[in-house]
């Protein structure tokens, strides 16, 4: 015969979705098999703990769900946030709570219940292109600089110019800026200068009043009066006629446009962040592109690193590629063979982070078991042979990075081995075999 | 050297992007020697390790740190402990005494309790 108790423990643990209960004091009183699941920690670690300390939401302390739900009386249903794992990962979510009562009706204590959203959230990235910034994966100085100013940037109203090749993140940096700046309750316009034709391009940016042209039958706005109070993200500035860089210059001198067929002036209270894969100074000796413009644009200037300029985020990557097609395909892909990583670790990636991408994506497709081999790989790489100069080993590439962590952390080996992500006893045992000890 | 650790109350808070206040612990051998608390709530999360940096600190223990933080303090050379929770008093003096590990949750840790199940024979 069952208990009433483990009963309803079964009943809780066959629960697809994580629940929790607290009491009045948010220490955790229940917690299911799914909460288990979801972050990581066992029942035995969360029960008794404050639900902020496990859970560690992006809400807690100031607007927490539950505790709204505990003093209102009112139920939450399906709100999204973030909470961090076991592991320090943020994983999305989607709560909903309620309170618990006695038989008197008195309040005892809370319930809520949440799903994971990381694999819609992942697809719904994909669809709707919303990353943000947090979705640049590296551990390269120049990119955490880059981390490290952006708040400085965006408080300013200066013009933004970020150069990088294609596939490098300029977008994810353009709406970083947006968004930790004062104007990030406004707008941010994006406008790709190097997919429309001039005369559209110069009705897109400043709009056209009615009768302008054949076809004008009633005023369009432009991007730029859309923009209003917020940001436009001009990409590809380097393609856009010289006759718009002249329009172009005066909004950014005087703040001010007229649309087309129009003759009153329009003001602009806009945030100009551009971009480009292009090398403007050199566009600008070859007299393609207004020397004054590129004065004005690059005030603040950040360049984003190719891909092959920071090889030591491609294992990272791969990592978190092979992570997300996981979720996104419910395969069990472990890594990749120790050729085909350094087939990935050699090759130029011309097409940068998002060549990377669609490679794992590729090799998702073929791959049936635990591990990516040289047969799942595009045949362009198949048939790529590394370049003498540049072709090392997985041990050399291994040996550069612990020696480079050894010397970041000042030869401590507990701090490297906590870096590296290994046991303090392999560490020693890699760097003997290397012959460093 | 100097330890930051955010907090909420007298507790750890969980993020180090959401805390107000952090503690700044100075300590000397095993001694804890001196200690302030600073308010970081005008900060953007990402400045939290700039300002840090120029008070001296190198090291933070922390619970939840976002990951480009981490990589923020390592530019500074500032080590970071994640996954601690618990009392900043006893957090601190668990770290002067045992040492913290990274992710070891409560903190000091919960003494696994074992059942009496009888005696066997």
């Amino acid at each position: 015969m069952v208990r009433e108790k483990d009963y309803f423990n079964i009943i809780l643990d066959s629960i697809a979705d994580g629940v929790f209960t607290v009491d009045k004091q948010w220490r955790i009183t229940t917690f299911n098999k799914a909460a288990e699941r979801i972050t990581g920690f066992t029942r035995e670690e969360a029960i008794g703990q404050y639900c902020y300390e496990i859970f560690r939401t992006n809400v807690c302390l100031e607007r927490c769900a539950l505790r709204e739900t505990m003093q209102s009386g009112q139920d939450i249903i399906n709100k999204e946030l973030n909470i961090l794992d076991k592991y320090n990962r943020e994983i999305p979510v989607s709560i909903s709570t309620a309170v618990l009562r006695d038989e008197k009706g008195e309040i005892i204590g809370g319930v809520e219940t949440f799903r994971d959203l990381s694999l819609i959230k992942e697809l719904d990235k994909e669809i709707h292109e919303k990353y943000s910034f947090q979705d640049i994966i590296s551990k390269h100085p120049s990119i955490v600089n880059i981390f490290r100013i952006l708040p400085d940037i965006a408080r300013s109203e200066a013009t933004v110019l970020i150069q990088g090749e294609s596939g490098t993140g300029k977008e994810l940096i353009a709406q970083a800026i947006h968004n930790l700046s004062p104007r990030k309750d406004g707008p941010l316009v994006k406008v790709n200068c190097g997919a429309l034709p001039e005369t559209l391009l110069e009705s897109e940016l400043f709009g056209y009043l009615r009768g302008a042209f054949t076809d004008a039958k009633r005023d369009k706005p432009g991007r730029f009066k859309l923009a209003e109070g917020g940001t436009i993200f001009l990409d590809e500035i380097g393609d856009i006629p010289a006759g718009i860089q002249a329009k172009l210059l005066r909004v950014l001198e005087n703040k001010e446009y007229e649309p087309l067929g129009g003759t009153s002036t329009i003001k602009a209270d806009v945030r100009v962040v551009t971009a480009t894969n292009k090398d403007l100074e050199r566009l600008v000796k070859l007299g393609q592109f207004r020397e004054d413009l590129y004065y004005r644009l690059n005030v603040v200037k950040i360049e984003l690193p190719s891909l092959r300029e920071r090889r030591m985020d491609i294992p990272l990557l791969i990592e978190h590629f092979i992570e997300r097609f996981n979720k996104k395909t419910g395969k069990e892909i472990r890594g990749v063979s120790d050729e085909v990583m350094k087939i990935l670790l050699n090759h130029p990636y011309p097409g940068n982070i998002r060549e990377l991408e669609n490679i794992i994506e590729h090799a998702f497709i073929l791959c049936k078991g635990p591990q990516i081999q040289w047969e799942h790989l595009p045949s362009y790489l198949r048939n790529q042979k590394p370049s003498t100069t540049e072709r090392r080993s997985i041990r050399e590439i291994e040996k550069e990075h612990i020696i480079n962590t050894l010397q970041r952390c000042s030869g401590n080996m507990t701090k490297a081995a906590q870096e590296l992500g290994i046991h303090r006893t392999t560490l020693w045992r890699k760097l003997k075999k290397m012959g460093s000890i | 050297m100097k330890v930051a650790i955010p907090i909420n109350g007298d507790r750890i808070a969980p993020r180090l992007s959401l805390a107000k206040e952090v503690v700044v612990a100075e300590l000397k051998g095993r001694r804890e020697v001196g200690r302030e608390r600073l308010n970081i709530s005008g900060l953007y999360p990402m400045e939290i390790p700039d300002f840090l940096a120029s008070k001296g600190v190198t090291k933070v223990i922390a619970a939840g740190v976002d990951w480009y933080l981490q990589e923020i303090f390592r530019l500074h050379n500032i080590d970071v402990t994640w996954g601690i929770m618990g009392n900043v008093d006893e957090v601190l003096n668990f770290y002067l005494t045992e040492g913290l590990q990274m992710g070891m949750g409560l903190c000091p840790p919960r003494r696994s309790r074992r059942r009496f199940r009888g005696f066997h024979f």
